[in-house]
């Protein structure tokens, strides 16, 4: 019974959380993911003439 | 001294030589030029002075001068009327740059959208190549990884032909190779970051193979080798860059615990915190935070993850909120607390 309540929550919690995440997918101001990328800013000094 | 007596001619001329020396981070010339440039600005027709403007701003951004290349989109911005659509395109990429170096990415996409729109006009693949990567990194930040597997692929076809660009198509493949981690393809994504850190090798660019030593070790973190990453995150360190030194120690300490290395981890912890500290950077803070609790203080495990995820979402890093939850919806489900695991499922979901 309680893997039954836990199942239909977790139903419901995704289908929430898909429009939750949609409408919220425009505010995402940060990301503070691990790895890196470095700047925007581009050079070419790099070029390899 | 300024040559007033230069004609407009002359000065887009000059300017043309002057954007060339930016792009080619020859930085003395370039200052010289924007000495003698601004001393005569009073003589430029409208069209010169906004080039004017939005290269200075370009050559301000080189400087990592944001605050002054703000000022001068500004100044460009005050005849805003009289541009050009090649002027709104370059105008629009500079204010996506100062977002996107503010790590307001969602801000930068806009930005590059609008100047998305006038791409049609721009002939140099170079620089098409230049705006698809942005964008793409813009994507990667915001964890929208599909769209930016897709303008990374528009970069690297622009940059590809072309042996001269192997410094932005290894940028191009550092990046993919992270997008591949996302998407949990790891033997692309090993293939993907090896190339960059080749290319970079070739280009003696030590910044770059320290970023791409980092992003081989999220990748063997992600796909539970910490001892393969552990050997690309002390080369890392070695590389001695301030910028992500926090990024690296975290990591570090994660895969020592994990591989019962408890005095390491605890000294990549301890300097990682207290760093975080002193430059006032809480949500790594919070993460380094969690980390130990996570190891060393479990009786605190709890309370201190839900903080945390807290002040996650009151920041908007909803990466960290979906990562944190995620893992701790886990932990509540192996201890059959069902409720309080699906409260974290669904923020794992956001």
């Amino acid at each position: 019974m309680k893997k039954l309540v836990f199942s239909l929550l977790l139903i419901g919690a995704i289908i929430m959380s898909g429009l939750v995440g949609y409408a919220d997918q425009h505010h995402n101001e940060t990301a503070g993911k691990e790895g890196d990328l470095g700047s925007s800013i581009f050079s070419l000094k790099f070029l390899n003439k | 001294m300024g040559q007033n007596i230069l004609g407009n001619t002359d000065i887009a001329a000059q300017l043309d030589n002057w954007l060339i020396s930016i792009r080619l981070d020859k930085r003395e010339a370039a200052a010289t030029i924007h000495r003698d440039l601004k001393s005569s600005i009073n003589d430029y027709d409208t069209h010169n002075l906004i080039t004017y403007f939005l290269v200075e701003s370009r050559f301000y951004l080189m400087n990592k001068n944001t605050k002054e290349a703000a000022a001068s989109l500004d100044n460009a911005k005050k005849y805003l009327d009289h541009f050009n659509d090649i002027q709104r395109h370059h105008m629009h990429i500079a204010e996506g740059i100062i977002f996107y170096d503010e790590d307001r990415f969602q801000e930068a996409l806009n930005c590059f959208e609008k100047a998305e729109k006038l791409l049609h006009l721009i002939e140099d693949s170079v620089e098409i190549g230049e705006f698809h990567l942005r964008k793409a990194m813009t994507y990667f930040y915001l964890d929208i990884t599909s769209l930016s597997v897709l303008h990374g692929e528009k970069a690297a076809e622009a940059f590809r032909p072309h042996k001269t660009f192997e410094f932005l198509l290894a940028r191009t493949e550092m990046m993919q190779g992270l997008n591949f981690v996302d998407l949990h393809n790891y033997d692309r994504a090993e293939e993907s970051l090896h190339k960059a850190l080749t290319s970079f090798k070739n280009l003696e660019n030590h910044n770059f193979i320290t970023s791409t030593n980092l992003n081989l070790g999220v990748l063997y973190v992600k796909s539970n080798l910490p001892a393969a990453a552990i050997r690309y995150l002390e080369e890392a360190l070695k590389g001695n860059q301030e910028r992500i030194r926090l990024k690296i120690l975290y990591l570090l300490a994660d895969c020592y615990w994990k591989t019962n290395q408890h005095a390491k981890a605890l000294d990549a912890y301890t300097e990682g915190f207290n760093t975080s500290i002193e430059k006032g950077d809480i949500a790594k803070k919070w993460e380094f935070a969690m980390l130990h609790k996570k190891y060393e203080d479990r009786l605190n495990f709890e309370s201190v993850w839900q903080e945390g995820i807290d002040y996650f979402r009151k920041i908007n890093d909803n990466y960290n909120v979906r990562r944190f939850s995620k893992e701790l919806a886990q932990y509540y489900t192996e201890n059959n607390q069902y409720e309080i695991a699906t409260k974290y499922y669904v923020l794992a979901l956001l």
